[in-house]
């Protein structure tokens, strides 16, 4: 008897679920957020994320990850961007709401977030971590919303939704030899090295390396390392017994740092280049002497402490608000990355489209945006960086950032001649 | 009493289940510099049981160990009718029909069933994708054997904790599970390395009277390693004794109890180690034949702590 | 044949008389049916953001299960799961994939029917596995685990630098599952049932509960069956496992192979929810997840694997979905600590919790619960009991 009671226990308990799955599901409801407005008054169009007194922008972060320092900085200077940027009266009489979260720089928790902005978000003015990008991109070419990553591979243009916001990493390199053989005397026939990480970062780094060297008539010395090494010794060593006369490096802080302070004490103090992601203000401390002796930094922003009207004034309202946190490029970087989506905004709303699809419009229109540090940005073409220009920082541990801006913008010859890998 | 073991239908099925002979000819085992076992020598004769005895580190787990292919023989040789074991992988062993017991239990997780049920791997077929896609093949087998090893549990008095798992069984029960598990291999001949030790006055009994009847029933040849004289004098009908690696006499057990040489290699034991007081004496009892049993142990004797401590060093 | 006297085991446990099993056992078929039936009827109430997580967690269930062969119930060590879910994934996007571009790279592909090589990539997954047998059956504990940590490296290195394979950093698209001229992708065909449009991630996850049934009913299977009890005599003794007639290599190199192949069932899953993978996912750190999987849900446990699996998975979601409405956590972004450190802190005193106080994991948690015998916490204490070598293991 009581085997058959368990099986009608189950039957019953199916048939009621069924039942109450076709009768209430609840799900469409709140897949859609309502995208009200787009029929009336007939003027301003708008989609998802926007509703008649919001905009909502999200972000995708690493904010736990190995990113952490640069998301977190990132992630407050776009707040305070927001901030000002609705105290000054928002877009189209419209309060700028930012949604963040946090990937920690893992594929599988950056899916699941991505689900949670997409549909609800005109556009995600962050997305930190190349990885996660590629990750990503094909969601977010499919749901056609403006996306701004923190990491600038070449390998990511090619998508009309993914704006990569500044100089490649390829074409910064070029920049940056091209800077390093006028001002520390490299000549043809030279060897230089170049120490890369194992990365897409390091990959697409190279590539630049390689076209710059080969431009110059420099035999480029080689080492790739893992992007979690920190013992730099047998890179630095093939460097030495090579003999170069200059080393390059695409690669982390964590990597800079010993790849300075293991040359200084193997006598080898030549001169080194690295790109403003490889820098980190808490450099200084362990090798602050040899940094401000020989290490170039390749920059697509000018320093952050530089006498700027925009900079002085982004340094002193970021300290006010976050009296606690570093100031580096992060912040920099976060702010005119707010600042470019914000613009973007501002022109749909001028062009009566508010949708996603109208943001990227609008965003696509620029060809000459002026953030306010230098370089004009082109956003017309998704083949094409935004800028090719460069910005040559270098050591000075008196102003927060620890850094100086030595060159302003500048493009060498060789950076519209090589040829960007061609995206698919 | 105790019921008789019942004859297996399934593994029997393959006529020739004669009982082979097993032959240990001049075996030696060497551990860097220690002569476990020297020049050892004895034949098992079919359907006999086989009381290999001596003082503790006289090398009978090791004569054991090479038996089952656990430790390779540096020199000499094992024969089982005419297979030859030395040099044979341990399940090779075990399929030609050689099963073991070992001195300290060796289950493993799960209840009682599962350990009886390992014990008829090598007489099972079912691989892992009949087993995986549950094929009425490996269905059905699974159901024939498992009630082969319900009857080898009644047997051995493990009817009702068949489904217990072996970990909060008692200590005596588990040496039971063991033998059940040799035993559910429906071997040809089986090794058991001290089946009473640990064991209370009157589990002692009961396996006494379950290994005869092992032997009355199956006919199989039975090797048994024992501390307990009075036990061996009841059931073996051949005795080995090995001191310090050598064998020092064999025969039938009534001459080995006044065997001079076996008396003096209990008693130089007993002076050597002495701290090793109760097996020794346990022997001696048995020997001059006053006790017929060892005191009642409960649960993890001492004495069993202290083998077990001794054999680890 | 009667028995008079006591039986030294009798007082411990009556035997269950028939008709109480039989009833026990209709209700536990009962439950999984009510289980699966639930899962089924959950693309109608999940929003995708939930219905993405569920198919993480089943993915994830999938491989645990797989580790916990390997793990919990052979008791070899390995830190390369990663490594073979790669396999698979990668694996499924070769076999299904055309040949073309990816990023900066040509990549080559069969173009098999997605069902096939979905096959295909697990027996692949398989095949790696049974390939490491030489080094797995030479190797034990520790340095099992050392040499399988290994994989890792080795599979992060092909992965980048196989680029017409894997398309390197930049990964591969992975075509979508396909029946009969039915994907399982957003459209073709447009679906829409009682109301509810059924996208990707709705069908997809019927494709997984499926899978994950199968495979939970596949390991009990295992599990219950000969080849189960053999691997579970490897790991609690070697020698007595050969003793009792186990070819303790064979079993040892079978179970890295099954735990393989449901590892690289996951990676397929992974691939397809996922719709591009790349190498940075199959890191160090997600072979150690599902470490973390299996202690949690209990060593040598099935239903403890998925629940581990569902814990892991699920719970930084809950934190990160919830941040708002939680005591103590702010949202990402703010000041304070974060949806994501939240949920690594609790999971890594889940962790230490279980080691302490429920070595069987949830599985045993749940055990405990269910039997109310009073039986002191012996399961710990006898592991260690009989998991003793017999004398002259130590070799
Ligand atoms: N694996 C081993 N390595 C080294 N010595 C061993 C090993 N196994 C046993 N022995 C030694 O061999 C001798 C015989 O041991 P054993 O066969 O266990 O004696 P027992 O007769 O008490 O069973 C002892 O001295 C023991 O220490
Ligand atoms: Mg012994």
């Amino acid at each position: 008897m009581k085997p058959r009671k368990g099986t009608r226990a189950a039957a019953a308990v199916i048939a009621i679920l069924a039942l109450s799955a076709t009768a209430c599901s609840t799900k469409e409801k709140d897949k859609d957020p309502a995208p009200n407005g787009s029929g009336n008054a007939g003027q301003l169009k708008t989609g998802a994320g926007v509703s008649d007194t919001e905009i909502k922008v999200g972000e995708l972060s690493d904010l736990s990850g190995p990113f952490a320092p640069l998301g977190k900085s990132v992630t407050n200077a776009e707040a305070l961007y927001y901030e000002q940027l609705n105290a000054a009266g928002g877009v189209c009489n419209r309060q700028v709401k930012v949604e963040v979260k946090d990937h920690g720089y893992d594929p599988q928790k950056a899916g699941t977030a991505y689900t949670e902005l997409s549909g609800k978000v005109v556009g995600i003015s962050q997305l930190v971590g190349s990885a996660i990008v590629t990750q990503l991109k094909d969601q977010i070419e499919k749901d056609g919303i403006l996306t701004l990553p923190q990491a600038w591979p070449s390998t990511l243009l090619g998508k009309k939704v993914i704006q990569v916001t500044a100089t490649t990493y390829d074409v910064e390199i070029i920049n940056g030899i091209s800077y390093l053989a006028k001002n520390v005397g490299l000549v043809s026939g030279d060897k230089v090295g170049h120490i890369f990480s194992d990365d897409e970062f390091g990959a697409n780094s190279n590539a630049g390396a390689k076209y710059a060297a080969q431009q110059a008539g420099f035999s480029l010395v080689e080492q790739k390392i893992k992007p979690t090494d920190a013992d730099m010794t047998a890179a630095i060593s093939a460097m030495k017994s090579a003999g170069v006369k200059a080393i390059i490096v695409s690669a982390s802080p964590r990597q800079v740092g010993p790849i300075m302070g293991g040359t200084e004490t193997a006598g080898f103090k030549v001169p080194v280049l690295a790109h403003s992601v490889g820098f980190h203000p808490q450099l200084l401390a362990l090798v602050g002497a040899p940094m401000e002796a020989r290490l170039y930094v390749a920059s697509p922003v000018p320093s952050i402490n530089t006498d700027m009207p925009l900079l002085t004034k982004l340094v002193a309202d970021y300290k006010a608000k976050y009296p606690d946190q570093p100031i580096d490029q992060g912040v920099l970087s976060g702010y005119t990355t707010a600042a470019m989506f914000g613009e973007a905004l501002k022109a749909a709303c001028k062009a009566g489209d508010l949708t996603p699809a109208g943001v990227m419009a609008a965003h696509r229109a620029q060809t000459s945006l002026d953030l306010g540090y230098g370089a004009k940005l082109d956003f017309s073409s998704p083949d094409k960086p935004p800028t090719y220009q460069t910005y040559i920082l270098r050591v000075d541990k008196t102003v927060p950032s620890g850094l100086k801006t030595v060159e302003q913008a500048f493009e060498s010859p060789g950076a519209r001649t090589y040829t960007l890998p061609k995206p698919s | 009493m105790t019921q008789s073991v019942p004859l297996a239908e399934t593994s029997g099925a393959d006529a020739d289940f004669a009982i082979p002979e097993l032959n240990v000819r001049a075996v030696t085992v060497r551990f860097a510099g220690l002569v476990a076992l020297d020049a050892v020598s004895f034949t098992v004769a079919p359907g006999s049981i086989h009381a290999v005895i001596g003082p503790n580190g006289a090398g009978k787990s090791t004569c054991f160990n090479v038996l089952s292919g656990v430790y390779k023989a540096t020199r000499g040789t094992v024969h089982l009718g005419e297979h030859e074991l030395t040099g044979l992988a341990p399940h090779k062993i075990a399929e030609l029909g050689i099963a073991r017991t070992f001195q300290n239990i060796v289950l493993t997780q799960g209840t009682v069933a599962d350990n009886l049920m390992l014990g008829r791997h090598g007489l099972t077929k079912a691989g892992f994708t009949a087993t995986a896609l549950h094929l009425p093949s490996a269905v059905r087998e699974q159901r024939r054997h498992r009630e082969r090893a319900r009857e080898i549990a009644e047997f051995m008095d493990l009817g009702a904790v068949f489904d217990a798992p072996v970990g909060l069984l008692p200590y005596g029960v588990r040496k039971r599970v063991e033998m059940a598990r040799a035993l559910c291999m429906e071997p040809k001949v089986l090794l058991l390395d001290e089946p009473v030790a640990g064991m209370n006055g009157a589990e002692r009994v009961r396996t006494a009277e379950a290994i005869a009847s092992v032997r009355d029933g199956l006919g199989i040849s039975i090797v048994l390693v024992e501390h307990d004289m009075g036990l061996i004098m009841r059931l073996a009908d051949e005795v080995t004794v090995l001191d310090f690696g050598r064998r020092i006499a064999s025969g039938h057990p009534d001459a080995i109890r006044r065997d001079p040489e076996v008396i003096r290699a209990y008693l130089g034991a007993g002076e050597e180690e002495g701290a090793a007081g109760e097996p020794v004496a346990a022997g001696l009892a048995g020997l001059v034949g006053a006790a017929d049993e060892a005191p009642a142990a409960a649960d993890a004797t001492p004495v069993h702590v202290r083998q077990e401590n001794e054999e680890r060093q | 044949m009667s028995e008079p006297e006591p039986k030294p085991g009798a007082a411990l446990r009556p035997a269950a008389p028939g008709p109480a099993k039989s009833s026990v056992l209709n209700l536990r078929v009962a439950a999984a049916v009510i289980a699966v039936v639930v899962m089924a009827l959950m693309p109608y109430y999940l929003t995708d953001f939930w219905l993405l997580t569920g198919l993480f967690a089943m993915a994830a269930a999938l491989g645990a299960i797989g580790l916990n062969i390997l793990s919990g119930t052979t008791g070899q060590l390995s830190l390369g799961h990663a490594f073979f879910l790669a396999v698979g994934a990668y694996g499924y996007m070769y076999f299904s994939g055309d040949s073309g571009r990816s990023g900066t790279h040509d990549i080559s592909g069969l173009g098999l029917p997605p069902f096939i090589a979905l096959i295909l990539a697990v027996l692949l997954a398989g095949a790696v596995g049974g390939l490491f047998s030489p080094i797995s059956g030479r190797l034990r504990g520790m340095y099992l685990g050392i040499a399988t940590l290994a994989l890792v490296f080795i599979g992060e290195h092909v992965m980048i630098n196989a680029h017409s394979v894997t398309g390197g950093y930049n990964g591969r698209a992975a075509e979508p599952m396909e029946f009969f001229g039915f994907t399982l992708a957003d459209e073709d065909p447009y679906l829409e049932v009682a109301g509810v449009e059924f996208a990707k991630y709705e069908r997809l996850w019927y494709l997984a509960l499926a899978l994950l049934v199968i495979g939970i009913i596949v390991a009990r299977n295992l599990l219950r069956g000969r080849p189960g009890r053999a691997l579970g005599a490897v790991r609690d003794s070697e020698i007595a496992a050969a003793v009792m007639g186990v070819p303790v290599a064979r079993f040892r190199s079978m179970a890295f192979v099954v735990s393989s192949m449901y590892a690289g069932l996951a990676g397929v899953i992974l691939a397809l929810v996922f719709g591009r993978m790349i190498p940075e996912y199959f890191g160090l750190a997600l072979s150690i997840d599902y470490l973390a999987m299996i202690v949690i849900g209990g060593l040598g446990s099935v239903g403890g694997a998925v629940a581990g699996a569902v814990f892991v998975t699920v719970l930084p979601q809950l934190f990160a979905h919830y941040a708002a409405s939680l005591p103590l956590v702010v949202e990402s972004g703010g000041d304070g600590v974060g949806p994501t450190e939240a949920a690594r802190y609790l999971y890594g005193a889940a962790i230490v919790l279980v080691l302490l106080f429920s070595p069987g994991g949830l599985a045993g948690l749940v055990r405990r619960v269910r039997t109310p015998r009073t039986t002191p916490r012996t399961p710990a204490r006898s592991r260690s009991a009989h998991s003793k070598e017999p004398q002259g293991a130590a070799s």
